[in-house]
């Protein structure tokens, strides 16, 4: 008798322990889905605010031009200094050689005021 | 032997060449779509542009295409670096002084009305975060200079890529050059005015990379009332600058930043050479009077100069 009564309060441990670890896992499972439903909710906010903004459906759907590109000869490509100020260039400005006044050559560009 | 081709655009002129004739008409189209695109994003004498409709909502996020945002981004980046001298928000200054159309209009215009300065809102008050841009009331963006120069070093990169040549490409006297230089480099007058005649007074140069522009007070000038206006404004009053130099030139590794240390050169006024030899940029600054300065490499004693050059480190 005292063996039948161990074995009925093992067994009904037992039960309830698997109770309890179900309990804990639908548990989880809530509190994960909750969680992906709130992410869901802000992302899916935030894209709805950013296509209310003025300008947003143009911005879309304007036609842009190629991301700068580096130059195909290998010349070093125009560069932001690290710091964002100002980019000296490679070299400074050279004098021009200067031909013999009959067959000085035309400046390719004219650098002033517009 | 070079090709070139000239034509008007933005109220000034468009010069490109190529060191291979091949390619011109290639580098030809690469430029006009760099053009076109920039004018629908940073017009802001064109109603439909994207500046003038960010410009009509002050105070509110306004989202930005790409090319607008590069842009205003290397403005926001020009102004810090250059002390806020060169500052995006002197649009309204500008309209104020009756520069809001282009300037041939703006010439042709009688008024006898005066103009209102006071100071601009400052880049600062400027916010550009992921594409989206907030500007204060009342503020107006003017992205016309470094729009110029930007184009300029996108132009020549592109039409470089897809010609596989040297391309320089010039927008109102501010040049970008890319790829493979001709022999002996890329030839540049140096003038006042970039519609000036060989004979004027100037001085002949040449780069191989990176970009060359000029600012000046004696070109883009119009009349208000009693007053002689130019466009180079002083953000710290709103008004034109009242510099002690006519015109600066400066080397840089790009346009953009060439044109705006020419631009802040010329706000800054005294000290303007100090400030462009610790920043190691070659630049040529011609006084009111004349008188040619050269610093940080800039080459001096050019004998077709008016006056003669001296250096000053």
């Amino acid at each position: 008798m005292h063996d039948h009564q161990r074995l009925h309060d093992h067994q009904r441990r037992r039960r309830s322990r698997h109770r309890d670890s179900g309990l804990a896992r639908i548990g989880a499972w809530t509190r994960r889905s909750i969680a992906s439903g709130v992410v869901l909710a802000v992302g899916l906010a935030g894209w709805v605010a950013y296509t209310a903004l003025p300008g947003a459906a143009t911005s879309s759907t304007s036609t842009q031009t190629a991301p700068a590109q580096p130059t195909a000869s290998g010349t070093p490509a125009p560069e932001i200094s690290d710091d964002g100020g100002l980019a000296p260039p490679a070299a400074p400005p050279a004098p021009q050689a200067r031909p013999p006044a009959s067959s000085r050559q035309r400046s390719h560009a004219t650098s002033g005021g517009s | 032997m070079e090709a070139a081709i000239s034509f008007p655009v933005w109220g000034t002129t468009a010069r490109l060449l190529v060191t291979d004739p091949r390619g011109l008409d290639l580098a030809g189209r690469e430029l006009d779509a760099e053009i076109t695109a920039m004018g629908d994003a940073c017009d802001r004498f064109r109603p439909d542009s994207e500046l003038s409709r960010l410009n009509a909502m002050p105070g509110r996020p306004f989202a930005v295409s790409p090319l607008l945002a590069e842009t205003l981004g290397h403005a926001l980046r020009v102004a810090k670096a250059t002390d806020g001298t060169v500052d995006p928000t002197v649009g309204g200054a500008l309209i104020a002084a009756g520069y809001d159309r282009d300037l041939a209009e703006v010439r042709r215009r009688r008024t006898t009305a005066g103009i209102t300065i006071r100071p601009v809102s400052g880049w600062r008050t400027v916010r550009l975060d992921d594409g989206v841009v907030r500007t204060s009331p009342g503020t107006r963006l003017d992205l016309g200079a470094i729009a110029k120069a930007h184009a300029a070093d996108r132009a020549a990169k592109r039409a470089a890529r897809a010609t596989g040549c040297g391309v320089l490409v010039s927008l109102g006297g501010d040049i970008a050059v890319s790829g493979p230089p001709p022999a002996g480099g890329w030839r540049i007058r140096v003038a006042d005015n970039h519609q000036a005649d060989p004979a004027d007074p100037g001085q002949d140069v040449t780069i191989m990379t990176g970009g060359l522009a000029t600012s000046s007070v004696t070109v883009r000038r119009w009349r208000r009332g009693d007053r002689d206006l130019h466009h180079i404004v002083d953000p710290a009053t709103g008004g034109p600058a009242a510099s002690c130099w006519r015109t600066v030139s400066v080397a840089a590794a790009t346009c953009v930043d060439a044109n705006a240390a020419a631009t802040a050169a010329l706000v800054k006024g005294h000290g303007a050479d100090g400030w462009l030899a610790r920043h190691r940029l070659p630049a040529r600054l011609i006084e009111v009077d004349g008188t040619a300065i050269t610093v940080a490499g800039w080459p001096a004693g050019d004998p077709t100069v008016a006056t003669p050059a001296r250096e000053r480190r």
